[in-house]
């Protein structure tokens, strides 16, 4: 039960959110009849349709467009098997050809989870009492950020829930924090957010603490649905609202923003096109897309029947689809994948989804990290996680198959940021980057953290393989990145291009 | 609005990016504004090298970043940037 003040606040608080979507300046972008008819009009794509699409997505890898609808349509709905292992391998290839071979490593971290809120397929949502719900104290943050940065962890995705005890105020006193501690070599140097959507003149707050991406997911682009699953009268209610809460991020100057869907709330082909049209909507109105894409997979909570029963829930074949279709739609953006699946998915995931981000070693209970040991603790937790790999078994296994495990946090910290990173995605010439950065914070991972098991693969096999690949496209680069591995042997930290 | 767009118009630190490129042979020169760790991208002039960039602050939070061998010293390209913003400043004044 919400308390009075509680109650007061979110009063407040959604009147404000009414008012702006009444004058809301933007034009609407999702159309559900429009989806549903492309989506039928596709419905039996012909064998060289599909070859075509491909073909097209391969060269939107470089050319940075994104596939039409009627193009995304045809491959949700196609059947025939053997082209989707050729569907398949072009999300591998793609991704390869933007970002190169590697994983970038991230970590969540449940800062609070208290809210106002009454979703209902959401662990967190206020009426469920037998989940407990808190809100981290300043020394309990500063606990967490010990732990993770002795498992060498540099990139947090920090959330919050919607609450007046974790309003802007808060979230920028912890995130200001987290930059702020240091213990021994171990920092965190590049925070993502993934918090409710606020006023443009929030986000400018949130800005000045110099956040990473901002992420807020849809959770579902069907308004219907939306209604159905988040009550009138809760802050999360007003549709619209939330459907341009990052368009408000890029009017105030944030401007990696990041998009998402829950999927399993309803149809997973309709949700495919509503994240595209969001990227287009983005792109028309700030010349700038999305930053990432996320795609969760609805999880049983506890006393939360809804995500067990939902009639939408996605299978694992189907995962796999949506999860490459998405690489082939948005060549540029990044594309996540959480420990919310089970491990053995998430690594076939890598080759035939082109997910170029992960997280390892997670903790979703608020307070996880500093409490708990690689268990789930059901009542603490917003859903239940799957793969409890650590970041070591998590990197070993990568190198096993030969990718190059990253901590990159470069590109935000050299100005490449926005309208200047975009580009570089769009034309496929991040990978120097990301390769060059991926193995000088792989070698400082090796150096602080790794088993020796770890550090004779890492050693001997990924950062002698991709130090070749660097040489062989740009030389240059590889010279530099050889004179920096060399420094941080002697001790030198945070090297980067 | 930030206080260094504030105080710079994109256009002018644009025009004052494609100036330094130019005028010291650079490969790239872009602007960006101090937010903790963040330098967030304002304008820019040239080609990305994919070489490390150097970068020094200017004015307030200002920063730029530069790409290629400077012809000259370090501090005569910082203070030709300082004296056009300085001059720019003056301007909009």
């Amino acid at each position: 039960m919400l308390t009075a003040k509680e109650k007061a606040w979110r009063e407040k608080r959604l009147k404000e959110i009414l008012k702006w979507e009444e004058n809301s300046p933007y034009e609407d972008f999702i159309d559900p009849a429009k989806i549903w008819e492309i989506l039928e009009r596709k419905k039996n794509p012909d064998r060289q349709e599909i070859l075509d699409i491909m073909a097209k997505a391969r060269d939107n890898a470089s050319s940075g467009a994104m596939l039409a609808p009627e193009e995304v349509a045809a491959l949700a709905n196609l059947k025939d098997p053997d082209l989707w292992e050729e569907i398949f391998e072009t999300a591998f290839w793609i991704k390869n050809k933007v970002y190169g071979n590697r994983i970038v490593l991230f970590s969540p971290l449940y800062i609070s989870s208290l809210c106002v809120n009454n979703c209902v397929y959401c662990g967190f949502r206020e009426s469920n009492e037998f989940v407990e719900k808190k809100r981290l104290s300043l020394e309990q943050l500063d606990e967490e950020i010990r732990v993770l940065t002795e498992m060498g962890q540099k990139r947090l995705i920090v959330v919050y829930g919607e609450h007046p005890e974790s309003d802007v105020a808060f979230m920028c006193q912890t995130i200001e924090r987290i930059y702020s501690q240091k213990f021994g070599n171990g920092e965190i140097r590049r925070v993502n957010v993934n918090a409710p959507p606020l006023f443009k003149e929030e986000y400018e707050e949130i800005k000045k603490v110099g956040i990473g991406t901002y992420q807020v997911f849809q959770e579902t682009y069907h308004p219907d649905t939306y209604r159905r699953l988040h009550p009138k009268g809760t802050l999360k209610g007003p549709f619209r609202w939330r459907l341009f809460a990052l368009h408000r991020a890029q009017e105030a100057g944030i401007d990696d923003v990041a998009l998402g869907v829950l999927f399993g709330l309803y149809d997973w082909r309709y949700e495919l096109l509503g994240l595209l049209y969001h990227a287009q909507a983005l792109e028309k109105e700030f010349g700038v897309g999305p930053h990432t894409i996320s795609y969760p997979r609805l999880e049983p909570a506890m006393n939360t029947p809804f995500s067990v029963h939902s009639r939408f829930r996605v299978s694992d074949e189907d995962f796999k689809k949506l999860v490459a279709i998405i690489r082939l739609m948005c060549p540029y953006t990044g594309s996540i994948l959480t420990a919310r699946e089970p491990a053995p998915l998430r690594q076939e995931l890598i080759r035939k989804g082109g997910v170029s981000q992960m997280d390892a070693g997670s903790q979703i209970a608020v307070g996880g990290y500093a409490t708990l040991k690689r268990e789930n603790i059901p009542d603490k937790q917003q859903f239940i996680i799957q793969d409890t790999r650590s970041i070591e078994e998590f990197i070993f296994d990568l190198c096993k198959e030969g990718y190059l495990p990253s901590f990159c946090t470069a590109c935000y910290r050299e100005g490449r940021t926005g309208e200047n990173f975009m580009p570089l995605a769009k034309y496929a010439t991040v990978k120097h980057f990301c390769i060059a950065n991926g193995i000088l914070t792989f070698q400082e991972y090796l150096l602080d953290y790794a088993s020796p098991q770890l550090r004779e693969i890492g050693e001997k096999e990924i950062i002698p393989r991709y130090l070749s690949w660097l040489e062989e496209n740009l030389a240059p680069a590889a010279k530099r990145v050889r004179e920096l591995l060399a420094k941080q042997k002697e001790g030198r930290r945070d090297c980067h291009l | 609005m930030s206080p260094v767009m504030a105080a710079f118009p994109k256009s002018f630190l644009q025009e004052l990016a494609h100036k330094a490129c130019e005028r010291y042979s650079l490969k790239r020169v872009y602007f960006a504004e101090v937010l903790g760790k963040r330098r967030h991208f304002l304008t820019g002039a040239g080609q990305e090298s994919f070489l490390p960039s150097k970068s020094a602050a200017l004015k307030g939070n200002l920063v730029v970043f530069w790409q290629g061998e400077l012809p000259c010293a370090e501090e005569e390209f910082l203070n030709f940037l300082k004296e056009e913003i300085n001059r720019g400043l003056c301007r909009e004044r």
